[in-house]
């Protein structure tokens, strides 16, 4: 029993001094009247994927928009490495570490490849920018090849797959701390959607970005996902490691068909 | 005059128009595809270039620092627009921003009334007022000058806005607002930044072409008006304005040559009626999503 308590304790402590890249304590964002978020707090530590569960209208992709920016909650407080973001515009938030992919992905359509991978870089010090160019330019490459391969292209003639990589590629090329991406799983062929999954979980492993992401397909996020949120209606209603989440018959029945 | 002495004196006048209009016509598109403001003050800062520069000098100043002045302070008054007027606006819609801008040119103009008077001003000719014989036709050394100015401005533009990270994320904000801001890039900024543009570029053109045209407070609105021709008629791109503005200074220069000098500005008028209707009055903003 002693025993118990002592690895209890020992746990707990653990937890406390690990130190968490992104928390989020009890925010509250509004669509002019209607409430889309309430009162959502999580926590995303350095090399972790935390992936945000739920149906159409939970309030994912709000929750993406006030992490990054383009919406300002109402109450509650966002910290990024101790520093509280809340509230920030997005061209802030993304100088501060957090680079997002957005529902709709957001491309510059008539511009090339090339340039909108080039404008991923437009949030970095002058100093930092050629070098972190040619530098990520072969990283990201060494994920998406095909981009290597459209780079001057114009955007929209990517197909939906390719553009999916492209939005990717351009967060990446701010040399995020954290990467906050919106159904990256969105218009991919199944085949296609298991290598974005474990093309994320690389890019967390081994380049230590972590990640928050947002998934309506629960069984590709389950994949990878370290710790996992469900959204209800604006509210956590669920969370907890993979495994535990998994194991979850609410989640068997809502997102993995029984 | 022989015919073909004739016929390059009126390309000359319809070039040296054009690339004019051209550089208006930028002015016009910058401003609109990254604000949608239909920036109808552009006219007054050719207007107020030229005043300016002519104030500045008849009050004693060289005319190297009357025309730095001159620059500055249309910069000054355009980004003071922006900044007082077009972003308070709680709800804007392009509608408001337009009589907005219609408003302060007025008002821009109203001033310049009051302080110098309606008479017609001229400034002295940078390089004197010799001629330049040619083909038969003259030209002076001003009208090279702004030609030369002129194609030096687009050409300094398409190589900043093609070629430079600064100005891909300039072309990047007026494709996708949300994208941009993602990037981080700050509208905000780069809004005020495109109204000083407009109101350099526009007090540039105004400068140089003053001793050629004469200036005065009237002059801002039909100048203006030709840019918006160009930029409507050539789609709002940069190369379609430039190839629409000098297409529209040629049409003038030829038209008021062989028919009537009294349709020269009827023409560059009936181009943007006539476009406006084969458009149906579709500015790119309101086409996009």
């Amino acid at each position: 029993m002693a025993g118990l308590c002592n690895a209890d304790v020992h746990r707990a402590s653990a937890e406390s001094s690990r130190e968490i890249r992104l928390r989020i304590d009890g925010i509250s964002t509004f669509y002019g009247e209607a409430q889309a978020l309430k009162d959502v707090s999580l926590r995303v530590h350095p090399r972790e994927i935390v992936a945000i569960l739920g149906s159409n209208g939970a309030g994912k992709s709000t929750l993406l928009k006030t992490v990054a920016g383009l919406l300002s909650p109402q109450k509650g407080k966002i910290v990024l490495d101790g520093e509280p973001i809340e509230g920030r515009p997005a061209h802030e938030v993304i100088r501060k570490g957090i680079a997002c992919v957005p529902e709709g992905r957001e491309l510059f359509g008539s511009l090339t490849v090339r340039e909108n991978l080039e404008l991923g870089t437009y949030s970095l010090p002058k100093s930092m920018r050629k070098k972190v160019q040619s530098e990520r330019l072969e990283m990201i490459f060494s994920l998406f090849a095909v981009l290597k391969r459209r780079l001057k292209q114009k955007a929209e003639t990517l197909s939906g797959g390719e553009q999916q990589m492209l939005a990717m590629g351009r967060a990446l090329m701010a040399d995020p701390k954290l990467l906050a991406t919106d159904e990256p799983s969105l218009g991919l062929a199944p085949m296609l959607v298991a290598e974005m999954m474990s093309t994320l979980r690389h890019i967390c492993d081994e380049w230590g970005v972590s990640l928050l992401l947002v998934e309506q397909n629960a069984r590709a996020a389950l994949k990878i996902a370290d710790y996992v949120y469900v959204l209800e209606r604006g509210k956590v209603v669920l969370e907890g490691t993979r495994e535990e989440v998994i194991a979850s018959p609410t989640i068997q029945a809502a997102y993995m068909g029984g | 005059m022989t015919l073909l002495s004739e016929t390059v004196q009126y390309a000359i006048s319809g070039i040296t128009a054009g690339s004019i209009y051209a550089v208006i016509g930028i002015c016009w598109s910058v401003v609109y595809l990254i604000t949608k403001v239909l920036n109808f003050t552009t006219g007054e800062f050719v207007m107020l270039g030229g005043m300016l520069t002519w104030a500045f000098h008849t009050m004693g100043f060289g005319l190297p620092s009357s025309v730095l002045f001159a620059v500055a302070c249309t910069i000054a008054i355009s980004m003071l627009l922006e900044r007082l007027v077009i972003r308070p606006i709680r709800f804007p819609t392009e509608m408001t921003y337009m009589m907005l801008t219609i408003a302060s040119a007025s008002v821009i103009k109203g001033l310049v009334l009051l302080q110098w008077g309606s008479e017609s001003r001229r400034i002295e000719p940078f390089f004197g007022s010799g001629v330049i014989h040619f083909f038969g036709a003259g030209v002076t050394p001003q009208v090279l000058c702004v030609v030369a100015i002129m194609t030096l401005i687009t050409l300094g533009l398409h190589l900043f806005l093609n070629h430079t990270l600064f100005g891909t994320a300039l072309r990047a904000s007026a494709i996708n607002q949300t994208g941009a801001k993602l990037m981080g890039i700050d509208i905000g900024r780069f809004r005020l930044f495109c109204f000083g543009l407009a109101g350099g570029l526009g007090a540039v053109t105004g400068i140089v072409t003053a001793p050629i045209t004469f200036t005065g407070y009237e002059i801002g609105l039909l100048t203006g008006l030709k840019g918006l021709v160009a930029a409507i008629a050539g789609g709002w791109s940069m190369t379609g304005t430039v190839a629409a503005a000098l297409a529209l200074g040629l049409l003038e220069g030829f038209g008021a040559g062989f028919v009537s000098s009294g349709l020269k500005d009827v023409l560059a008028l009936i181009v943007m009626i006539l476009f406006l209707i084969l458009q149906t009055i579709s500015f790119p903003g309101l086409r996009r999503r």
